[in-house]
């Protein structure tokens, strides 16, 4: 599904003295079935806008259209907005609550009043999606797993809504490199079953070698936008925004200044490997 | 003293809903000498953070020992003097700042041990100077940036005037900018300050640098040695589930690769090795 924001701003608390003014302006166009990753430092307006767009935040400025659809129009259903946009917040193994993984699981449609049948092929679904073992797990108690377990059980809570978008806010903040590394795997493949993703995360690699799309804000606005190569290699923009280039540019950036002849876009560990490969003549095994 | 951490045949077991038994350390031995710079590199639920609790005693040994310069951690007396000791900075700065003013919230430690006003006022400057936030004495802490946050989680911390900093994680909520700030603040703190320190981290790049790297799966001590020891052994890293640091893995693969270049951590010197090879 297709998201569209328009001059979007939000203040919090106006008219006191805290008053913040978390975005300003901000208008972008997400495609359906696109991978884009939100970055920016803390305070700069990343979280504001995820959960404008989950709809967790009412009482903005501008127009939030989710597939053409105004859910801000009192006429829509803005069920169907939840139906449609699946969130997972930062740390979701706090958001497990049932007494076996199933029945977590299960909650979300079950309350949408979907029939039994159909929650359980939906968990199963879900379950087979995340990689937990349907019938090894679904009557363990979801607190007796790891943290990186605990958030794919959450994140099948949030599946098994069969939502369109998925928004996951710091998502793999906290997990091992192994953890990230197959989360990531994970996301990219729902991508590729179709759902459209929006990921806020602070890991630069990780968002470098798997979104199609990057977003940078920065003091409430939308300060960059493009493919994660455009952004990835704008080292000047980037420490601009308080933000650093991933690794492998910034390395591809201290051969640049040593002299070699590395190409601008070069922000993934493959495209470097393969640009040293060629240059200094390494045998592929 | 010269052993700032002495653990001894070390378990610890915590029990399930169902009343098993479940050891989330199986029997290590780790030594941390006065000065060092340790980094505890493992899966999450590898007994990382386990062992973390165990040497602040906040957890009590199921069997073995831990001595914290001297100070055996289940003897029920010392545990002020081992807290006094040993301080610890978790992931989240949120769970460990307790007051609504900076300058409050670095006095707790001190004002709980009883100090006197000058001598609380005095660790309050010290504290503050030490991370660099000065200016931000009377702010409400909750209004800080992430990394801000951190430094007063450990401000409050260096106004025990600690041996030993224990960090849990403490750079995996921040920003980039944060994790930089306050790895480069760690590094001053044992540097400058002459504290030990015990990272746990996710993060390689921490532990390029690291005096030793002490690798833990499934409650043992796979690995104890320097970094170079750790990120070149691959088999080891696969066994332990960690990924080498970004220069080990590139070094290494263009070195399998045929190509002329030493395997490295650091990422100037391998450059210019590449730069000059071209």
């Amino acid at each position: 599904m297709s998201i569209k924001v328009e001059n979007l701003s939000y203040t919090y608390m106006p008219g006191t003295p805290f008053e913040h003014q978390a975005l300003k302006n901000v208008s972008f166009e997400i495609e359906d079935a696109d991978f884009v990753g939100i970055v920016g430092h803390t305070g700069s307006g990343k979280s504001t806008l995820v959960q404008i767009i989950s709809g967790l935040i009412k009482g903005y400025d501008g127009k939030v259209l989710i597939n053409g659809i105004d859910y801000a129009d009192k006429k829509q259903d803005r069920k169907l907005l939840r139906r449609q946009v699946g969130v997972v917040f930062q740390y979701p193994e706090y958001q497990l609550f049932e007494e076996t993984i199933e029945k977590d699981i299960a909650y979300g449609p079950t309350k949408l009043g979907v029939e039994p049948e159909e929650v359980e092929r939906r968990v199963r679904a879900a379950m087979d999606l995340v990689e937990l073992d349907y019938d090894l797990y679904r009557n363990k108690s979801p607190f007796s797993l790891s943290g990186g377990q605990k958030r794919k059980v959450a994140i099948a809570g949030v599946l098994a809504m069969e939502p369109s978008i998925l928004i996951m806010d710091e998502p793999i903040a906290g997990l091992d490199p192994m953890g990230r590394e197959n989360f990531m795997r994970l996301t990219k493949s729902l991508n590729e079953c179709g759902l459209t993703i929006l990921m806020v995360s602070h890991n630069m690699d990780n968002l470098a070698e798997y979104t199609r799309h990057v977003l940078v804000m920065n003091d409430g606005e939308l300060f960059m936008e493009g493919t994660p190569e455009e952004i990835f290699s704008d080292y000047d923009k980037l420490r601009a925004a308080s933000l650093n280039l991933p690794e492998v540019a910034q390395f591809a950036k201290l051969l640049r200044a040593k002299g070699m002849d590395i190409p601008q876009n070069v922000i993934r560990y493959d495209q470097l490997k393969a640009v040293l490969m060629e240059k200094l003549g390494g045998k592929q095994l | 003293m010269d052993k700032m951490i002495d653990a001894t045949g070390l378990k610890f077991a915590y029990i399930s809903d169902e009343g098993n038994y479940t050891f989330a350390l199986n029997g290590v031995d780790i030594q941390v000498k006065q000065g060092e710079f340790v980094v505890v590199l493992g899966r999450n639920g590898s007994g990382k953070s386990t062992f973390a609790k165990l040497v602040n005693a906040l957890n009590l040994p199921t069997s073995g020992k831990v001595m914290v310069a001297g100070m055996d951690t289940a003897d029920a007396e010392l545990t002020l003097d081992i807290r006094k000791t040993a301080g610890m900075v978790f992931q989240n700065p949120d769970n460990q700042l307790v007051a609504t003013i900076v300058e409050e919230d670095i006095a707790f430690g001190p004002e709980n041990l009883g100090f006197p006003r000058e001598e609380i006022y005095d660790r309050i400057d010290y504290a503050l100077k030490t991370v660099h936030m000065e200016e931000y004495r009377n702010h409400a802490p909750h209004m800080l940036s992430g990394g801000q946050k951190q430094r007063i989680a450990i401000a409050g911390v260096l106004a025990m005037k600690p041996q030993l900093i224990l960090f849990d994680e403490s750079t995996a909520m921040l920003d980039p900018q944060g994790r930089q700030d306050i790895m480069q603040l760690i590094k001053t703190l044992n540097q400058q300050e002459h504290i030990t320190i015990v990272l746990i981290t996710h993060y390689m790049d921490e532990a390029v640098d690291a005096d030793r790297v002490i690798v833990m799966k499934d409650g043992f001590v796979l690995r104890d040695g320097t970094p170079d020891t750790v990120f070149f052994d691959k088999e080891l890293l696969d066994d332990a589930g960690l990924v080498a640091p970004f220069t080990a893995l590139l070094s290494r693969e263009l070195k399998e690769a045929g190509i002329d270049v030493h395997t490295t951590l650091n990422e100037q010197s391998f450059a210019e090795e590449l730069c000059q090879l071209k």
